[in-house]
């Protein structure tokens, strides 16, 4: 394997690099925004897990979270931050090249 | 960007998961049949009511269930353009459609095949909001309305009938899905927006 090739590997960043936070962050690079429960039933993890994973993307600047009150009902949006788009499409672009 | 692109879809079909369009249309079409047979215009603001009731329906029995999501952008503009340009087309159509019957020294052939006329007119919405959306039931229905309107064409007496059998077959469809939604997205037990 070739010094570049094994500076690419080590160059992909971790943070997106976990099954669970990567389908998280292509549900939201599809979409504008959603709450906690969309996220939920869509990519099937606990309450738990999927606060978790978010708390991680939120302290990594991937996502933005905002708290609200729709109806009197309280709502969590989340969105991908500018620089979480620009992230997910630089991982993305950096395995295509490695896997092809 | 296509696995993106299918993502992007399943999400936007996951609103269509829950049948409430189908069966509130379909409820819709059982009081036109009923106005007819009875002539009775209160099933007018029953019709309408019904239409009406989608939008709040589902933000009071469905986001709870599966969740609020704003689609981006260019997707919204993208529905946005398609229902102004459906309208314009459905207006314009209807206009011709009428302006070729009424017509003085108006062939026959026209006349004759009035309902079909009318029927593939009617059928427009469901077969444009199924390419737009990608819900294949809507297919069938936009071949359903269509086959109502063309037996009617020959019958001439059982347009009532064929409106509420129509509207029957929607709010089934509509009903079934809707159980299959609730089973599949109970509500949640906590408060899941709290979290």
């Amino acid at each position: 394997m070739s010094e570049k090739l094994e500076n690419s590997f080590l160059d992909i960043n971790k943070l997106i690099h976990e099954p669970a936070r990567l389908m998280i962050l292509s549900y939201l690079y599809v979409i504008e925004s959603a709450d906690f429960l969309f996220l939920m039933r869509q990519t099937g993890l606990t309450k738990g897990n999927l606060s978790s994973h978010l708390s991680k993307l939120e302290a990594g600047g991937f996502i933005e979270i905002e708290k609200k009150f729709v109806d009197k009902i309280p709502r969590t949006l989340i969105k991908l931050s500018n620089n979480g788009r620009d992230e997910f499409l630089n991982y993305r672009k950096k395995m295509l090249e490695l896997l092809q | 960007m296509k696995d993106l692109k299918s993502l992007e879809n399943k999400l936007f079909l996951s609103y269509f998961e829950d049948g409430i369009v189908d069966l509130l249309i379909g409820v819709m079409f059982i009081f036109d049949g009923l106005l007819m047979l009875t002539e009775n215009t209160k099933f007018v603001g029953l019709a309408i009511i019904f239409t009406l009731l989608i939008s709040p329906f589902k933000k009071k029995f469905i986001i709870p269930r599966i969740g609020f999501v704003k689609f981006r952008v260019t997707r919204e503009h993208k529905i946005k353009k398609s229902m102004f340009v459906l309208l314009i087309a459905g207006i314009l159509a209807f206009n011709i459609v009428l302006y070729f019957l009424t017509a003085k020294g108006n062939s026959n052939f026209l006349q004759d095949y009035a309902f079909i006329f009318l029927g593939m007119f009617m059928a427009m919405p469901p077969l444009f909001g199924a390419f737009f959306t990608g819900v294949k039931r809507f297919y069938l229905y936009a071949v359903l309305i269509f086959l109502v309107f063309f037996h009617e064409n020959f019958t001439h007496s059982t347009a009532p009938i064929d409106f509420m059998i129509f509207g029957a077959v929607l709010s089934g469809f509509g009903l079934f899905y809707l159980v299959k939604f609730l089973q599949k997205y109970p509500l949640p037990i906590n408060e899941a927006e709290n979290v």
